[in-house]
């Protein structure tokens, strides 16, 4: 999503098919649960641009507040392999945005209950991952489709406050990252 | 608080571009407006983590 000066800008320079890189950041859908991007920044690629895989081409980085009980979601979580909580991540004019993440794998669980708890502030590093799901519930009984977004987490640094200063120096921050499943594009869609 | 996205990818038709209009924001986010959207917006996600989680 784009607005402004940057919208004009994309109608005007950047066509179907055509490789881009996009930086922005995330709001949550109004009426879904959909997380879009609002794009702050964008410079089309050349058509012979490679993706490197091992510098992930979808990073999402949030500085915000761990609301979820961690202790309490894992002792009742249904799926050991997934953990799930949420991250306030406050910005001027939207009082609460709540954004819903998910660890994945074992290990990286394990480092999350053991080192974090509600109302921890970390710098979570993820990816975006929204997935269309066909079916239809509730009040959306009329579209064929819905769209849901995580942020998936790699990785986290707990910090002691959002100040700047904890940065500083940067040998008191120990960053816990973890190999995760790459998305898997193939495998069927969801059905509800 | 941080809340950056870097993505690379393919530039695809917005098959849902009304959809888009419809749902999102369209203030500069310090209205009252989109701050009680935010709030609505947040109950909605709250009351579906059910739904969300597997």
């Amino acid at each position: 999503m784009a607005q402004g000066e940057n919208a004009e800008r994309i109608k005007k320079e950047i066509k179907g098919g055509e490789l881009v890189q996009i930086r922005g950041y995330l709001r949550n859908e109004r009426d879904g649960r959909q997380i879009l991007i609002k794009v702050l920044e964008f410079k089309k690629l050349d058509a012979d641009f490679v993706i490197d895989k091992e510098k992930s081409a979808n990073q999402v980085r949030l500085i915000g507040k761990i609301i979820t009980d961690l202790q309490e979601q894992i002792a009742n979580k249904r799926n050991p392999e997934i953990l799930s909580f949420k991250l306030a991540v406050p910005r001027e004019g939207n009082k609460s945005p709540l954004f819903f993440c998910r660890v994945h794998g074992e290990k990286l669980i394990t480092e999350f209950s053991e080192k974090l708890k509600r109302g921890d502030i970390i710098l979570l590093e993820g990816f975006l991952q929204t997935k269309k799901i066909e079916g239809a519930i509730g009040e959306e009984s009329e579209k064929k489709f819905s769209r849901i977004s995580s942020i998936i987490c790699y990785g986290f640094t707990f910090l002691d406050s959002d100040s700047v200063s904890v940065f500083s120096p940067l040998d008191n921050l120990a960053r816990i990252i973890k190999k995760v499943e790459e998305i898997d594009f193939n495998k069927p869609k969801a059905k509800l | 608080m941080l809340n950056k996205i870097k993505i690379i990818g393919e530039v695809l038709p917005i098959e849902i571009k009304e959809e888009i209009e419809k749902n999102f924001y369209h203030h500069d986010s310090t209205s009252e407006e989109a701050v009680n959207d935010s709030d609505k917006s947040q109950s909605k996600h709250d009351s579906e983590k059910e739904i969300r989680e597997p």
